[in-house]
């Protein structure tokens, strides 16, 4: 019996082929759009896309933002093409790691890789690369979380290939600007903040968009919270109810733990949990909060996790690196990477959603955005941050928030700027998806009682 | 904001009168700056009711067209300005250092923005041409407009931007927009408040935008004005028929002129911090090439391509890094934030091995250790990558360990290079924060745009047409 | 609720607001409300109709209000040119971007022939209603463009006329509401805090349109979710038009209206006895009986004061010194309040700052301040008044 749901799977998998195949049949400068949720398996099919070409000896650059990504797909790609070289073009001051080298994987400048036919490096370095003249253009240009991608990056790789396959995210966080007039552009169609995707549509309106109906990552549990952020965009899981399991050994020790076993033992069956601090006003790095997700780590550790899923049909440990605390500003993360460390968690990873956009985990524990907060602004609003940080879960996401956290986005929305020729409108949609996402997580929620 | 800011804030209110936010004063003060004050008239966008300008309190020039929606009054009343603002702000006459502009609040700078829009595309032949003063006035404005937007930039100063960032009152950012009301909270007078000074001050209008008592008053004014003249608008006719309005927005004018030069004396009487000098440079770097630009008769487009947009936003993220650095590493009042935040460290050199050496990829490389005593606990992650304020360009320390020892908490950095820079020495009271100088690589991006950057048919916006001349009357 | 209470309710309001200046019920009165629903008293002068723009006037704590002469008249002047060979500018834009087959176009202008009265009102929303009910049916004398489109409608126990610059429709095409500022779209971009605005506006109109097209028997989704948006281009007055879709917008109108009259319960916790609105704006009054009685007010209702006050409510300076009085983060605005939690007081905050013991959920915030207050206290002493005086001396 398949732990999947294969019509889903069989679904998803034509509409790869077909975005492909438009892809490889496009007429010279056309575009095809790729879009997945969260966990949709954007990069597989990247890498589908490039055994695709090769199969029709076409020359192929993969580009992506970050060098992390692109380590990934060095490595991802080389092992499912054992009979290609792949070429990674690396910046100056980076180089493949280890852990993502393989034997047909191969490292070069620009202008040694003229031989080559499968390119993979950030959108800058081949950008860069092919704008001093060094990288010839090839034949087909994949870009991977082009949601990410900003339209600066894009239009350094465009004359890279006469047909594009862009792949992404439209949940994630979008391109952003440490520079101060950030919005000087917006709605016009020089804005470099646009994304690589925006950009090409409003160029090319016609350019065939592709919507993947499944999350891999996902499992049936998680879709409705996730859809929230995918308005419009049907999806399903691709594994089936069921055969993704946490299971804890029983509960056991004193009556403090029976808050925090309550949580666990709703969160592993159910896929969720929203704890709920009492109401307090509190500073960001606010201490309770801190205290609880480490207790809660602490707890979920002492009750022997196990789990098992698609990839591992029979029960294994769950590890400390396969959890993942989900905060939203720096000194969230540092003060609960000092914690979680005192506490013996070293190997439990703490981040801000920036830095966990692309990442899976077993288990997550979202520090939500609006944790006693007492009004909401843009930051904290923005529905990317809350998506990146609900969806890296295979296993159980466990939401932690204060009471009143949902009377932010009760009643009447904010009155928000408009900008004339972009039609986005980021502070309301992000209401929305909050208020939303509280109402997804009514059934899961476990208050404390207020003698804390 | 941090909390240094709410502290200050909670002594600014104790204390009654504002507080420093800086201990240096970092924009640079030109000797003579030219001080432009101006008034519109309602929402008028793009016209001035009045424009005042001058080197100094005592003496100011005021241009008034009367009739500022008549397009050859305002025109003509524009072109007066035009012609002193272009000879100085060209070198032509009386001035020995760079131009700068100072003015009162944002507001004149978007009047200004607005204006040089208007002007900068004005056509000098055909059927209604325009003074070329005047539309190289406009084109000056233009670029002084783009300017404005690059952080840390000097050539034009607003007097508010000026003072809230450096210094901290109970004023929220909207009132803060209030010249009087900032100045009167900086300096209350005798036996009053910072809130009670502020608060009596703020009712003053300085422009641009009238208050509805003030356009009421100017209203019969110009309704008269406008049933003398008639249809006319020859000088001759107007001048004498002006008086009342130029009076009118005199009395308007002066209720900002001193004050706009109060405030600057204040502020130029503290220390300038070293990497304004810098800034400076590079403002007027970026001066010289516009004048180099409108001297071959070069024009600025009315639409940014996408190239030139995404290199001005790199180069908006550099030069705020840097403003940001060179602000923290000059004052250490500005680095307290980072202090705060845990992207930085303070304290005494205990050790200092020059000569220790850590094993590279292929032989072993000297990389100084530099070891200090903190008295607060450290909470650097191990690995973090700080610079010493010593040497903001240099290549980074890393912190390797950070350790109790006693009261204090050791931090031993090490530096990613054995080049001889200067080291801090033993006995030292050092900084060694995120904040560093340098320079990122400009980016590469070809100046033509891709063909997914461009649009299946027409292309670029040129540059504009000339104005409709249809008057408003 | 039955009708009784709110006959109850309506009586107490309409005692409250006493001969206090009415504020007529409008799209904008109802954007305040929404964006300071949050404060009682704003709510409860939105429920009992109180123009808080005079309410204050020749006391210290009035505001200017009102528009400029000249900023009214280039309003109107953009739109006679838009009325200009029957509306041909506006015809154009609907042509070019929206496909209208302009030939024989037919526009309506309703804000002529009626009175500026109550009565005029009903009128205008009677022959708005008529002209929607042709459109609907698809009548072939039916107009392409109604200017000043009145949409009636109960809000919160008043009625209320809710004006649109323009409603604009052809056979086939779905109805769009549009808005005509004055304020100009230079080189592809407007200030997007009007844009907002504008936006926020159209959506409204969008929602009421919907509930007359249904009213007459037509579809809801016949009138379109995206607005209409009419600026000046450039530098001159030629018209440009933005097409913009408004979900969400919309669905936040809706929220808007369903929130209206629950504004009018704060008036149920309310004693009798209370000073009204009708003398606090008595200016025949003396300033400190006024000012005492709005002070007996607001201590019974209470009030949410921020910064944005300042420019959208009558009573901001009144609130902001109460504010200011008592020390509280939100008089500063900005990020203080979320650095400060749970501090009253920007003078409980300077002695936690200085090292007063905190309580316990004080403790965070007080050890950031502390920490904050001693380095600042190595580099820099605080500032008061005695040394800005002697400066001064020591300069002049």
């Amino acid at each position: 019996m398949s732990p999947y749901d294969e019509t889903v799977v069989a679904v998803a998998n034509r509409v790869v082929d077909e975005a492909i195949a438009a892809a490889l049949g496009a007429s010279e400068q056309e575009a095809v759009v790729g879009v997945a949720p969260a966990g949709g398996g954007k990069s597989y099919a990247i890498g589908t896309a490039v055994r695709a070409a090769r199969d029709l000896d076409l020359r192929v650059a993969v580009a992506t933002p970050t060098n992390e990504q692109a380590f990934a797909l060095v490595s991802g790609i080389a092992e499912r093409l054992t009979d290609e070289t792949v070429t990674f073009v690396p910046a100056s001051t980076v180089t493949l790691p280890t852990e993502h080298r393989r034997p047909n994987t191969v490292e070069r400048e620009a202008r040694n890789t003229g031989a080559d036919s499968i390119l993979v490096g950030t959108l800058s370095k081949l950008g860069d690369a092919f704008g001093r003249g060094s990288l010839r253009p090839v034949d087909l240009l994949l870009v991977d979380e082009a949601y990410q991608a900003n339209a600066v990056h894009y239009y350094m790789v465009g004359d890279l290939a006469p047909r594009h396959l862009l792949m992404g995210d439209s949940g994630q966080l979008a391109p952003f600007t440490t520079a101060p007039a950030a919005d000087r552009w917006r709605g016009l169609d020089e804005d470099p903040l646009l994304t690589a995707v925006e950009v090409l549509l409003r160029n090319h309106p016609d350019s065939a968009e592709f919507r993947l109906p499944i999350s891999r990552r996902l499992d049936p549990r998680a879709i409705p919270v996730a859809r929230t952020f995918y308005p419009g965009h049907e999806f399903a899981a691709a594994v089936k109810p069921g055969v993704r399991e946490l299971v804890l050994a029983g509960a056991t020790g004193p009556r403090e733990n029976r808050f925090l076993d309550a949580v666990l033992d709703h969160a592993a069956p159910s896929g969720w949990a929203h704890l709920e601090l009492p109401e307090s006003a509190v500073l960001t790095a606010d201490p309770e909060a801190i205290e609880t997700i480490v207790a809660l780590v602490r707890r979920l550790f002492e009750r022997k996790p196990r789990v098992r899923c698609e990839r591992h049909r029979s029960w294994g440990e769950l590890r400390s690196d396969q959890v993942a605390v989900a905060v939203s500003h720096n000194d969230q993360k540092a003060l609960l990477r000092m914690a979680l460390d005192d506490a013996g968690f070293q190997n439990v990873v703490v981040n801000t959603a920036n830095k966990l956009q692309g990442l899976t985990f077993e288990v997550v524990l979202a520090w939500h955005p609006l944790a006693g907060l007492l009004e909401v602004d843009d930051f904290h609003i923005d529905p990317g941050r809350l998506c990146v940080m609900l969806t890296r879960h295979r296993q159980a996401c466990i939401v932690v928030g204060r009471a009143a956290d949902r009377e932010l986005v009760n009643g009447i929305p904010p009155a928000t700027p408009s900008y004339v020729g972009w039609d986005s409108n980021p502070g309301l949609e992000g209401w929305y998806a909050h208020e939303s996402v509280f109402a997804a997580l009514e059934a899961h929620r476990i208050a404390m009682g207020s003698s804390v | 904001m941090s909390y240094l800011w709410a502290a200050q804030v909670a002594e600014a209110r104790r204390a009654g009168c504002a507080q420093r936010s800086a201990l240096l004063r970092h924009r640079y003060l030109t000797e003579r700056p030219l001080g432009m004050v101006m008034w519109q008239l309602g929402a008028e966008p793009f016209t001035a009711a009045a424009v005042a300008w001058g080197f100094g309190p005592e003496q100011r020039e005021i241009a008034v067209p009367g009739e500022p929606r008549d397009r050859e009054l305002s025109f003509r009343a524009l072109t007066g300005v035009a012609r002193s603002f272009n000879a100085w702000f060209e070198g032509a006459t009386g001035r020995d250092q760079p131009p700068q502009i100072v003015i009162p609040n944002r507001g004149n700078l978007r009047l200004l923005d607005r204006l040089g829009r208007r002007l900068a595309y004005l056509p000098t032949d055909g059927e209604t041409p325009a003074d070329p003063e005047l539309v190289r006035f406009g084109i000056h404005l233009r670029f002084l407009a783009e300017r404005v937007l690059y952080p840390g930039q000097q050539l034009v100063v607003a007097l508010t931007e000026l003072l809230s960032t450096h210094w901290i009152t109970e004023l929220s950012e909207l009132e803060g927009q209030s010249l009087p009301a900032l100045d009167a909270a900086i300096d209350p007078p005798e036996h009053l408040t910072a809130h009670e000074a502020a608060r009596s001050a703020e009712g003053v209008e300085i422009g641009p935008l009238p208050s509805r008592e003030d356009d009421e008053r100017v209203d019969p004014l110009v309704a008269a004005f406008n049933r003398r003249r008639g249809r006319r608008a020859e000088e001759s006719v107007v001048a004498p028929l002006r008086s009342e309005i130029e009076q009118h927005y005199l009395q308007l004018v002066d209720r900002g002129w001193v004050l706009l030069w109060r405030c600057l004396a204040r502020e130029r009487a503290y220390h300038e911090a070293p990497g304004v000098a810098r800034r400076w440079q590079e403002d007027v770097d970026a001066l010289e090439r516009h004048l180099d630009w409108v001297n071959e008769g070069g024009r600025y487009r009315t639409r940014h391509t996408h190239a030139r947009a995404a290199r001005t936003m790199r180069r908006w993220e550099d030069a705020q890094r840097l403003l940001e650095a060179e602000e923290a590493i000059d004052d250490p009042l500005r680095m307290i934030p980072a202090l705060l935040a845990n992207d930085a460290v303070q304290g005494r050199v205990v050790d200092v091995d020059l000569a220790h050496r850590e094993q590279g990829p292929k032989r072993s490389v000297r990389r100084p250790l530099v070891t200090l005593a903190c008295e607060e606990r450290c909470l650097m992650p191990i690995g973090k990558q700080l610079w010493w304020t010593g040497t903001p360009a240099a290549k980074h320390y890393t912190v390797l360990t950070v350790v109790p020892a006693g009261a204090a908490w050791h931090v031993t950095l090490r530096h990613e290079t054995s080049y001889a820079h200067p080291r801090p020495e033993v006995g030292e009271d050092v900084t060694f924060s995120i904040h560093h100088t340098s320079a990122s690589l400009p980016i590469m991006l070809p100046d033509n745009p891709p063909w997914t950057h461009r649009k299946q048919e027409v292309a670029m916006d040129a540059i504009e047409e000339g104005q409709d001349a249809r008057g408003w009357e | 609720m039955a009708n009784g209470d709110s006959d109850a309710k309506a009586v107490r309001l309409r005692a409250l607001a006493a001969d206090a200046r009415e504020r007529r019920p409008d799209v904008r009165a109802l954007a305040r409300f929404a964006a300071n629903a949050e404060c009682n008293m704003a709510s409860l002068g939105f429920a009992a109709r109180v123009d808080f723009d005079r309410l204050l006037e020749k006391t210290t704590f009035e505001v200017p209000f009102g528009q400029s002469p000249f900023a009214f008249r280039r309003g109107k002047t953009f739109e006679e040119r838009l009325r200009e060979d029957g509306y041909a500018p506006v015809f154009t834009l609907l042509r070019e971007q929206l496909g209208y087959d302009v030939g024989g176009a037919r526009a309506v202008n309703l804000r002529k022939g009626f009175q500026l009265s109550r009565e005029g009102m009903e009128k205008r929303a009677a022959a708005t209603e008529e002209h929607v009910r042709r459109i609907v049916a698809g009548a072939s004398d039916a107009p392409n463009l109604l200017d000043g489109a009145v949409f009636a409608r109960d809000i919160a126990g008043f009625r209320a006329f809710f004006e649109a610059d323009a409603v604009a429709a052809q056979f086939g095409k779905p109805i769009h509401t549009g808005e005509v500022k004055s304020f100009p779209t230079v080189d592809g971009q407007a200030d997007p805090e009007k844009v907002g605005a504008a936006m926020s506006q159209a959506a409204m109109y969008v929602l009421l349109l919907r509930e007359l097209v249904e009213r007459v028997g037509g579809d809801r989704e016949l009138a379109s979710p995206e607005a209409l948006l009419i600026t000046p281009r450039n530098t001159g007055l030629q018209p440009t038009m933005t097409v913009k879709p408004l979900r969400r917008e919309i669905d936040r109108a809706g929220r808007i209206l369903l929130a209206a009259p629950s504004a009018r319960d704060i008036v149920d916790s309310l004693p009798d006895g209370l000073p009204t609105f009708g003398t606090i704006a008595n200016l025949r009054r003396d300033e400190v009986e006024r000012i005492d009685a709005l002070t007996e007010l607001v201590d019974r209702v209470g009030t949410s004061y921020r910064p944005e006050c300042l420019a959208s409510c009558g009573m901001a300076k009144f609130c902001r010194e109460r504010t200011q009085a008592c020390g509280a983060p939100s008089r500063v605005g900005g990020n203080l309040l979320r650095l400060l939690p749970g501090i009253d007081s920007l003078d409980r905050a300077a002695k936690l700052a200085e090292g007063a013991t905190p309580a316990d959920d004080e403790t965070p915030v007080a050890e950031q301040l502390a920490r904050a207050a001693r380095l600042r206290s190595k580099v820099a002493p605080v500032r008061t008044l005695d040394d800005k005086r002697h400066r001064m001396r020591a300069t002049s």
